[in-house]
């Protein structure tokens, strides 16, 4: 049964283009949520804008899950600032 | 017959490259492998273009805690990447696959690895490869030594596994009821305030070279398994009545019986590794006598023990042909080298991951892969 | 559509929407609520894992503005959650203390 997830907390993040936020959607994506019944996570993209939307039972809850996918979402920005475009490029 | 290995070669290439990112643990490593066409032998090796490693370093007396760990990684791991890259003089354009290790290990390390590996993934268009942290253990060690069909010593800071090849598996022979080898090392040395680098229980190996006395401890090996928390209690209480800091407790003594001389903190490094040791080459042994072979293969972090080296080698003598094989530790410690190695063994046999199935696990047994590379 | 990082809070108790954004400061990666470990640093251990300077790139900048946002909504939580517990502890102390009287009553 679904219970009350009354905090709520939505991130939303401007890429460069349409194409990063994709990415940066499937690569958050696939890991599961460990407690389904005291947190939900949607992720999604429209345009350049990833949007991650988080509720769950209580600040403590949201807090953890937030920074979490925020540390994550820095990894996946500094990976983009240094790879993207540059597959044919020899690095120094 | 053999295993077609070069169906999935890009046309007009002669080799396959592939970009292997391992972070399971407290050593962030990412390395580049080389294989070329055709099957993997004495005269067609595998070559490392590049391996590269930055440990999570805590002070002496502290275990690395997943948070610091993970911060670690997700801190580095684009800098290291990219140094993989340089000194590989390796293009993007150049790579068949991504490997990552996707378990066992720690929960918080191996997601904050595998979000870089498939961001560059989906950036550069490459598929994905999922390894076994363990595997990739395995087919290093036989792809440096050469031994071809060995029974597998398997110990490091989270892992002891006496593992045999048969039928398209890894299968685990004897393993730990308890803790790792690695671990219970590493906690001893916690417990002498002595530092954790750079392999697990390597501070514990130079002081035993001084030790000189055996203390007696427990020996607990249960048929082809082995319990080390109980030796590990033991010897801590021990550590502690001699050396503890507690105010209110005057320190025993402890002396030898032979030469009544006191038992030093070196002894009691000295102690711990004859013991442990004993019952890792017990069980090896026992593991040699079931599969019918001669060859030992130590891997993992601790294998880079000398003193388990020796003692392996002395068992192993007394086998008609008997050989024992070992990497030195930039393959027997954690790295990234071997990630990719087995994970483009895995994508020579056509195994990719998608994306939603690259989520990584804490437990992962190395008897659940399917070797479909090997055919012997 | 913003051009910066946001987030956006909602609670039982919170009548309006919060908005966190960046803001005029300087931002770095180097947030206050993703330090090291207190305990590493008490046993004498030193950080060397601090992340990457932002390049000077949109997405350097991006970066930067992120850490902000999260020290911000970090800090802004780890408040609430003092508060909640300081509140429950208030409603704990009056009740135990209702059942000292009780004891004493005896």
């Amino acid at each position: 049964m679904a219970t009350s997830l009354p905090y709520t907390l939505n991130l939303s993040i401007p890429f460069e283009s349409a194409r990063q936020a994709e990415i940066a959607c499937k690569t958050l994506s696939p890991d599961p949520i460990l407690k389904v019944n005291e947190l939900n996570v949607k992720y999604s993209h429209d345009s350049n804008t990833l949007t991650c939307a988080f509720s769950g039972v209580s600040d403590r809850v949201i807090r953890v899950a937030v920074s979490n996918v925020i540390d994550n979402i820095k990894t996946i920005i500094e990976c983009m600032d240094e790879f993207d475009g540059k597959e044919d490029e020899l690095f120094q | 017959m053999t295993v077609d290995l070069d169906q999935y070669a890009k046309p007009g290439k002669g080799y396959y490259l592939a970009l292997g990112l391992e972070g399971s643990a407290n050593k962030l490593g990412v390395g580049i492998i080389k294989h070329h066409l055709g099957q993997l032998s004495s005269t067609n090796r595998a070559e490392v273009l590049s391996n590269v490693r930055d440990t999570y370093i805590t002070p002496p007396g502290e275990g690395f805690l997943p948070r610091d760990t993970a911060r670690h990684h997700r801190n580095w791991v684009v800098r290291i990447i990219k140094k993989a890259l340089v000194e590989g003089n390796v293009r993007g354009t150049d790579l068949d696959c991504i490997c990552f290790t996707q378990g066992p290990g720690m929960g918080a390390p191996l997601q904050s690895v595998v979000i870089a590996a498939r961001t560059l993934s989906q950036l550069w268009n490459l598929p994905l490869v999922g390894v076994n942290h363990c595997i990739g253990h395995i087919e290093m060690g036989r792809e440096i030594t050469g031994a071809h069909n060995p029974v597998v010593l398997y110990v490091s800071g989270g892992n002891t596994q006496v593992i045999a090849y048969s039928d398209q598996r890894y299968r685990i022979f004897g393993e730990t009821l308890d803790i790792a080898i690695g671990n219970c090392l590493d906690r001893f040395a916690r417990t002498l305030m002595i530092p954790n680098e750079p392999a697990p229980g390597y501070n514990i190996e130079q002081m035993a070279k001084k030790g000189k006395h055996l203390v007696s401890l427990p020996y607990t090996v249960k048929g082809m398994d082995l319990s080390m928390s109980g030796i590990l209690a033991n010897i801590d209480q021990i550590a502690k009545d001699l050396f503890g800091k507690a105010k209110q407790v005057k320190n025993k003594q402890l002396i030898d019986e032979e030469t009544g001389e006191p038992i030093t903190s070196e002894d009691l490094c000295f102690s711990l590794q004859e013991v442990l040791f004993s019952m890792l080459v017990e069980i090896t042994e026992r593991a040699l006598a079931h599969v019918n072979s001669n060859q030992v293969l130590i891997v993992g972090g601790v294998g880079s023990n000398e003193r388990l080296q020796e003692m392996m080698k002395l068992m192993i003598q007394d086998r008609k042909n008997g050989q024992i094989y070992a990497t030195d530790e930039r393959f027997c410690i954690d790295n990234g080298i071997m990630i990719a190695h087995a994970g483009l063994l895995s994508y020579r046999t056509g195994q990719t991951n998608d994306l939603w199935n690259t989520v990584c696990t804490q437990r992962f047994r190395t008897d659940e892969v399917f070797i479909k590379w090997r055919d012997d | 559509m913003s051009s910066v990082p946001t987030a956006t809070y909602g609670a039982p108790d919170v009548s309006e929407p919060i908005v966190f954004e960046p803001g005029q400061q300087i931002h770095t990666t180097n947030g206050r609520t993703t330090q090291i470990s207190d305990i590493v640093l008490k046993a004498g251990g030193e950080d060397r894992d601090k992340p990457t300077e932002a390049k000077d790139t949109a997405l350097g900048q991006l970066r930067a503005q992120l850490t902000t946002v999260q020290d911000k909504v970090n800090e802004f939580l780890t408040e609430r959650m003092k508060k909640e517990k300081e509140d429950k502890t208030d409603v704990e102390r009056r009740i135990l203390d209702d059942g000292v009287d009780e004891d004493d009553s005896d």
